[in-house]
């Protein structure tokens, strides 16, 4: 299953994760992830949070842009954002031994991300457009 | 958030209720503080009606537990679906909160 994205473009407000985690589960549902869906409603809320908290620096009426699609048996989602690069590879890796709390801020979202996602890739283009895509194969399974 | 809050002997229950994320934590842990702070130090919060946690929800629930414990009290967790307790348990949170399978234990626990 492939096809266009479904996209969505809201400013940078902690009040708008509500319409984010709808779009997300939406979105999920028609391309076939309806039993993942948590998992990617989890990461995006996790990506998102941390665009507004750390990328710009709190609310905005800046842009984030969030596209949803179908690779094959991937659910693929990438969000972008015009803000201050962040770069995950600066946070110390975590380890749930040491305790949650200590974690760096951003670094407990990240670590949530990437257990939610198979793949979670970010990419910062010229010009200060920075993208990050999470991949995750359906498996059917919830 | 309005959080449902009930109180069974000595034992205050606080049902939450949907997204627990960054939207939502801040005001859910000033009314879990606020209801430490005045004497209710034994608590047990409901996750039937939770679709997920978040990173912001999970340091809420820390704050507070934290703060129950610096009262003698203790913040114990109930009625957790596996999306909810899978994310304790990847980030480790498992091992610190007493979870039960439903409010009755959670809530007779300290009786125990």
């Amino acid at each position: 299953m492939n096809g266009a994205p479904f996209r969505l473009e809201v400013e940078a407000r902690i009040a708008n994760l509500g319409a984010i985690d709808a779009f997300i589960a939406d979105a999920a549902a028609r391309l076939g992830g309806e039993k993942e869906a948590y998992r990617f409603q989890l990461a995006v809320n996790e990506a998102c949070t941390n665009i507004i908290r750390y990328a710009y620096g709190g609310d905005t009426d800046r842009p984030i842009q969030i596209a949803c699609s179908r690779a094959g048996e991937d659910l693929v989602v990438r969000i972008t954002d015009i803000g201050e690069r962040f770069d995950p590879d600066s946070l110390p890796v975590l380890d749930t031994e040491s305790g949650v709390l200590e974690r760096e801020p951003g670094g407990l979202g990240i670590f949530l991300m990437r257990r939610m996602m198979h793949d979670v890739e970010f990419i910062f283009h010229d010009g200060g457009r920075n993208e990050l895509v999470m991949k995750r194969r359906l498996s059917g399974e919830g | 958030m309005s959080l449902d809050i009930s109180k069974t002997g000595g034992v205050t229950t606080v049902v939450l209720k949907g997204r627990i994320d960054a939207a939502v934590a801040p005001d859910i842990e000033e009314q879990l503080l606020a209801l430490i702070d005045s004497g209710s130090r034994r608590l047990v919060t409901v996750f039937s009606e939770v679709t997920f946690i978040s990173s912001a929800g999970l340091r809420t629930l820390v704050a507070a537990l934290k703060r129950a414990k610096r009262e003698n009290g203790d913040l114990r967790l109930a009625e957790m679906g596996a999306r909810v307790k899978e994310v304790f348990e990847i980030t480790g949170l498992s091992t610190i909160f007493s979870i039960y399978p439903n409010s009755r234990e959670a809530i007779d626990s300290y009786t125990d």
